[in-house]
């Protein structure tokens, strides 16, 4: 008897089941991990390994913002032969594919989480995922399922030439402030400036004790008597520009696109009527400045009527550089930056495909909007994008932030914006 | 549905042998019988009343059960048998002999009397007397003597209420036939003379001493050892499920949250869960690991669970309610060995031991059991980029526990415990929030001893608990990493005591008594990169009075408590109660008080970085040293029904209210430079706070049994409850507990060796407003809803041999999950799936 019951429940040991998977959980994100090789011969830095999506890159191959990022403690770096390497994982990733773009940060001073620290500055080591030693175009890498691509480098190898393009805009009239343009005098051309600064700005935290200090130096001063160090160009000196030598002080790196090297400026591949150049200048709409408290100055922007678009436009140097020498095809130096306003933006709205009589993509109806009177009034934020990848943004946290240096930064005019009407 | 599943039923009936006559041993029905031979007793009908106390042995042997039969032979003038019983009393309870060997030399005496025959002596004329005795004689004469010696032993002994012994009122007449024996009138029975004290049910949650359910102070639900022996079930929160006012929340199959009378949350914090008065609460964490606890459900005498406050008598956590899981005492019962196996991934098994001596009991179990998980969030097997923090990430909990008890009796009054556990487990639990589910690797020893004489009693007790826990699935290598190891101590002593006194026509009792309480945490990085070693002494001083004069009993209790970090005002915790016995099996009963929970160490010492999701961005949570206690206010109105053997009821109404819950405040952003030990940047910082938000709920509870006719036993509850949030002047419905609860269910042990038993549980619809951070860092809510649903679940069992030793059984929990996908009890929890379970349990 004993044994006829004792069998029956091996059986039951025995019905083992699968654990099912829930359906209702998300899918799991994915992982790339491999090495980051560094070449720089000084201390090992931190490194920055930021991943953004190959349909939007991350400037200067686009306008794309990171979507995660992780880190490599300097400790973590192994240094032979001039050559230091360390092991990363790149978590949080969902399905799709992906390019990779990282930094070391020499100088300590960047911050994902502050819009305005979120760069790399000058003298950083700068790379990514790239094709090949020979061919440093990023490489996009697909990731799936919740599966981990392994053994992707990420090499760190240009070092930084030039100081982020760290600026506040000018009026009409030169001074600081906040330039307007005018949907109704669109026919016309009409545009604004920007000019150089240098940063040094303290935050604080709430209790009032600073947490970061942010410094830049700048502003760049062209010197119109001292041609550029070497000159291979034999350009003359020049009030507006200097042939580019590194340089670690704010400056616009500016060129004049001439891949066809006929001599003349390339056109804009998307903007009729314009030259392709570098800086490229994105404006995106913020919204209407209005005064909460009611005290004379606007200190919020509302959406109203708009809250689900999402407004992003181009604006170009101007082409009064070239009349003022500026030469097509080499890159210099600038303080001041004249710009060209666009009359045109894109818009990006919430859509099923259905809906949509633009480019629609993930839930995202874009549409490009010609008829200035249809562009939103209100404040747009200035991002001017060197070609290094560099970017600076105004409106930007440190409009809040303390000044350390009166004299060289001004940190209220970080609030500046462009004002269309 | 996987084809497997299905076999199981089948492999379990393949267990099942013949059924034979059956023998069940219910106490319910062995209550209905005793209360029916003492109404037969009363009335004079002994025939009736033996009849009965005989089927009240047979169903459930008793001590005053066989002294009653003893005396019902005894009135019916059968004395054999009433001196066999008498006998078979003394040694059923050796601390009674004091009081029937009295009786027992009487009836003897009397048995030899009546047994010896006697003839007439022939009369003589007046004639000197013989000197030399006859036979007869000498047996009368001894006969007397015995019966003197046994009524001088009668009269100098204490009284026994049982047994009056009253003189004759004259001489005999004279020579009789018989064997007059003056004697024989001299034992009379005065009443009350049958025992009424067995079967009643005693609980000691309420109070810290035994007490009728119909005197106790507080709403208090019970479980008997044979409820948990009729559902088949192995796990505690389950057996939860059927008490009103308890809600369980299963989110994964390794860990439940209990809570009592609202506040369904995860990592519930406001119930108190003792095992024989100890705590088991982790007051790092503020929860009980309930598959980690040291015993079995073999073990398990009862559960008491009070539902209200409980601060006054047990102090902090025992703020909505206390379980009180309370094991068999050593030596009571038999030794037990038992498996079960079944799906999902089921099996386990343990062994009881058990004995006593004149002055020593003993206790020895060991066992395991483990349990796969509901579902998987991810199929591991096809993803490379999640590692799982325990080496199985299929089972839901694996423990290996052990425990042992021993009892000395000394000296009259004394009592002396040892006892020891400890377990090791393997654990999924989910924690609060974005934190998901975690597996917890934990060893578990409790050492602890009581040592009492009289009415005063010195405990102590020490819980060691070691560990880590980590995310269940984690990414590989992440900048900020959840895994951590634990070593947490409580030490625990407290000296009480107790006395009755009278004042006129008032009886009182008072207990009371002071405590002590060490908590130690170490190697906690939850608490800072260092992991700083956190201590925590605390004292409280308790009472509690009884007053009963006539049918009213007044009682008030008191209890404050030292706390390192909150001032002793803030900790006082007040009871009263008036309990109005409408008659013996009546009552009414009116009770208010407070309690409180003390935040944890966690909240109190936390310095954590919460992950956001982008590697090297976290937001940093500190705990906070001044916060207040959480606080609940509560009164009610009770009816407890036990007026006939063939049902019980309780109805009660109250209403909570409660402030000062501890939760997470917003997030503050902030800007901090890189942090090389965090391996990333600070975004902001939240902290733990006192939240605005007050709360008031009330409810209905009512809870049900019958028991119509041998064999069967009926039970239900109804449970209706709603907690209102206010803040600034707005009220939303906290519907993260059901409105509305009912269980009902039925068992039959029938004629043929055979239990058959069936549950349903019906809860409506809930709605969690979770609180999670948004893209902002602030703490926004979003409701989500889970729908009604219902736990059907029905056990067979039957024992095969003639001596009912060995026990098989089938079980299915949540049955109707066989034909769905089961359900969720909470948004971002696993779906609840069912169990097919076989298993064999056998007594010897």
């Amino acid at each position: 008897m004993r044994t006829l019951t004792v069998l029956p429940l091996l059986a039951l040991v025995a019905c083992d089941e699968t654990i099912p998977t829930d359906p209702d959980f998300p899918s799991p994100d994915n992982t790339i991990s491999g090495a980051v090789v560094v070449s720089f011969p000084g201390e090992p830095a931190t490194a920055i390994i930021l991943a953004g999506r190959a349909d939007n890159p991350l400037p200067p191959n686009g306008t794309g913002r990171p979507v995660t990022l992780t880190t490599v403690p300097a400790a973590d770096f192994s240094q032979a032969n001039g050559v230091q390497s360390a092991d990363y994982a790149m978590n949080g990733l969902p399905d799709g594919d992906w390019l990779l773009s990282g930094l070391i940060d020499v100088d300590g001073d960047f911050h994902p989480n502050i819009d305005a620290l979120g760069g790399a500055t000058c003298g950083d080591i700068v790379g990514g995922h790239i094709v090949s030693l020979t061919d440093t175009t990023f490489a996009a890498i697909s990731v799936d399922g919740g599966n981990e691509a392994t053994g992707i480098t990420v090499t760190l190898a240009s070092t930084l030439p030039v100081e982020r393009p760290a600026f506040f805009p000018l009026t009409a009239t030169g001074a600081p402030g906040i330039p307007i343009v005018e949907r109704d005098r669109a026919a016309e051309p009409q545009g604004f400036a920007l000019q150089t600064t240098g940063v040094h700005a303290a935050l604080r935290r709430p209790d009032g004790t600073p947490s970061i200090s942010y410094d830049l130096e700048g502003p760049y001063t062209v010197d119109p008597e001292s041609p550029a160090e070497g000159n291979p160009f034999g350009l003359a000196p020049s009030p507006v520009y200097d042939v580019f030598s590194p340089s670690c002080d704010t400056a616009f790196f500016v060129q004049f696109l001439d891949d066809d090297a006929d001599g003349m400026p390339d056109p804009h591949p998307t903007v009729p009527g314009v030259f392709n150049s570098w800086p490229q200048i994105g404006l995106t709409w913020v919204g209407v400045p209005v005064d909460t408290n009611a005290d004379g100055t606007p200190d919020a922007f509302s959406r109203e009527g708009h809250e689900t678009e999402e407004w992003a436009a181009l604006s170009v140097v101007s082409p009064t550089l070239l009349q003022a020498g500026v030469p097509v095809g080499i890159p210099v130096l600038m303080s001041q930056l004249p710009v060209v306003w666009v009359p045109a933006a894109q818009r990006s709205t919430p859509s099923t495909e259905a809906d949509c009589t633009g480019t629609w993509a993930n839930d995202v109806c874009t549409e490009l909007v010609t008829t200035p009177a249809a562009l939103p009034t209100g404040a747009w934020a200035i991002t001017v994008i060197e070609s290094t990848g560099q970017t600076w943004t105004v409106p930007n946290t440190l409009a809040t932030s303390s000044s350390t240096d009166a004299a060289g930064f001004i940190p209220a005019l970080q609030g500046s914006f462009l004002l269309v009407e | 549905m996987p084809r497997q599943r299905w076999l199981l039923p089948i492999c379990g009936l393949l267990a099942l042998a013949l059924p034979f006559t059956a023998q069940a041993d219910p106490k319910d029905d062995a209550r209905r019988h005793f209360r029916a031979g003492l109404e037969a007793a009363r009335e004079g009908d002994f025939d009736g009343a033996l009849e009965r106390f005989m089927a009240a042995q047979d169903t459930y042997p008793h001590p005053v059960t066989i002294y009653n039969i003893a005396r019902a032979y005894q009135d019916m003038g059968d004395l054999d048998n009433a001196l066999e019983y008498y006998e078979l009393y003394r040694d059923a309870d050796p601390s009674k002999a004091d009081d029937v060997d009295p009786v027992i030399a009487v009836i003897r005496a009397r048995r030899d009397a009546q047994n010896t025959p006697v003839e007439a002596e022939a009369t003589t004329p007046a004639t000197a007397p013989t000197t030399t005795a006859s036979s007869a004689d000498v047996a009368r004469l001894r006969a007397l003597v015995g019966e003197m010696e046994a009524l001088v032993e009668q009269i100098t002994a204490e009284p026994d209420p049982a047994v009056a012994v009253v003189a004759p009122e004259g001489p005999s007449d004279g020579p009789t036939d018989t064997v007059t024996d003056p004697a024989a009138d001299l034992l009379i029975v005065d009443a009350p003379s049958f025992q009424d004290d067995a079967y009643e049910r005693v609980v000691v949650t309420a109070s810290r001493f035994g007490q009728s359910p119909l005197e106790s102070p507080s709403t208090i639900g019970v479980i008997t050892a044979e409820d948990i022996r009729l559902s088949g079930l192995t796990t505690i929160p389950d057996l939860l499920r059927r008490v009103a006012g308890v809600d369980v929340m299963a989110k994964s199959a390794g860990h439940s949250d209990i809570s009592i009378r609202g506040f369904n949350r995860e990592l519930s914090n406001k119930v108190l869960v003792l095992v024989d008065g100890r705590s088991t609460t982790l007051d790092f964490l503020g929860t009980t690991l309930w598959n980690g606890l040291p015993i079995s459900v073999d073990e398990i005498d009862r559960i008491e669970v009070i539902r209200g406050p409980g601060s006054a008598v047990y102090g902090a956590n025992a703020m909505t309610g206390v379980v009180n899981i309370i094991t068999r005492t050593p030596g009571d019962g038999g030794n037990t060995v038992s498996f079960n196996a079944g799906t999902p991934g089921i099996v386990g098994g343990s062994a009881l031991l058990t004995g006593r001596n004149e002055n020593d009991a003993w206790r020895l179990s060991v066992g395991w059991q483990e349990h796969d998980r509901w579902g998987s969030e991810v199929d591991l097997d096809a993803t490379t980029s999640r590692v799982g923090f325990l080496e199985d990430t299929d089972t839901a909990y694996r423990t290996l526990r052990a425990n042992g008890r021993v009892d000395h009796s000394f000296l009259d009054k004394g009592l002396a415990s040892f006892s020891g556990s400890f377990s090791d487990s393997d654990v999924e639990i989910y924690n609060i929030g974005v934190l998901g589910n975690f597996g917890t690797e934990i060893l578990q020893t409790v050492l602890r001893t009581d040592v009492g004489y009289g009415p005063v009693l010195l405990r102590a007790f020490w819980n060691h608990d070691v560990g880590r826990t980590g995310p269940w699935v984690a990414p590989l290598n992440p900048a900020q990493s959840l895994d951590t190891p634990f070593r947490a101590d409580t030490f625990d002593v407290e000296l009480s005591g107790n006395g009755d006194y009278t004042t006129g026509p008032v009886e009182h009792r008072t207990f009371g008594g002071v405590g002590y309480r060490r908590k130690e945490l170490r190697d906690f990085l939850y608490m800072g990169d260092d992991a700083p070693t956190i201590t925590q002494d605390h004292f409280n001083a308790f009472v509690n009075h009884e007053s009963t004069v006539g049918v009213v009993k007044l009682v008030g209790s008191l209890r404050a408590d030292a706390h390192p970090l909150i001032p002793v005002s803030r900790t006082i915790s007040p009871r009263a109660a008036a309990i109005v016995r409408i008659d013996d099996d009546r009552a009414i009963r009116v009770n208010g008080g407070s309690a409180f929970r003390g935040p944890t160490l966690i909240e109190s010492y936390m310095n954590f970085r919460i992950p956001t999701g982008v590697d090297g961005v976290y937001i940093r949570d500190f705990g906070s040293e001044t916060l207040l206690p959480e606080r609940i206010l509560t009164a009610e109105v009770g009816y407890h029904d036990e007026s006939s053997a063939l049902h019980t009821a309780d109805v009660v109404v109250y209403v909570n209210q409660i402030t000062n819950l501890i939760g997470l405040d917003s997030v503050t952003p902030t800007a901090e430079p890189y942090e090389p030990g965090g391996q990333g940047w600070e975004a902001g910082r939240t902290g733990w706070v006192n939240t605005d938000p007050s709360y008031l709920g009330w409810g209905v509870e009512a809870e049900g049994e019958l028991f119509p006719v041998d064999g069967v036993d009926l039970y239900g509850t109804v449970n209706i409850s709603s907690v209102i949030e206010r803040e600034a002047g707005v009220a939303v419905a906290d519907r993260s507990t059901s409105l509305f609860k009912t269980t009902t269910g039925a068992s039959w042990r029938t004629p043929w060796r055979t239990d058959i038993s069936a549950d349903l549980q019906v809860y409506s619809n809930q709605t969690w407003r979770l609180r999670q951070f948004d893209s902002a860092g602030q703490i926004g809510v979003s409701p989500s809803p889970i729908g009604a649903r219902a736990i059907l679940s029905a056990r067979i069992a039957f024992r095969p041999l003639p001596d009912e030793k060995l026990e098989l059984s089938v079980q299915g929990w949540n049955l109707g999950a066989l034909a769905s996908d089961g359900f969720r009890e909470h948004p971002t929890g696993q779906r609840v799936r069912s169990r097919l379970t076989g298993a064999l349990r056998y007594t010897f």
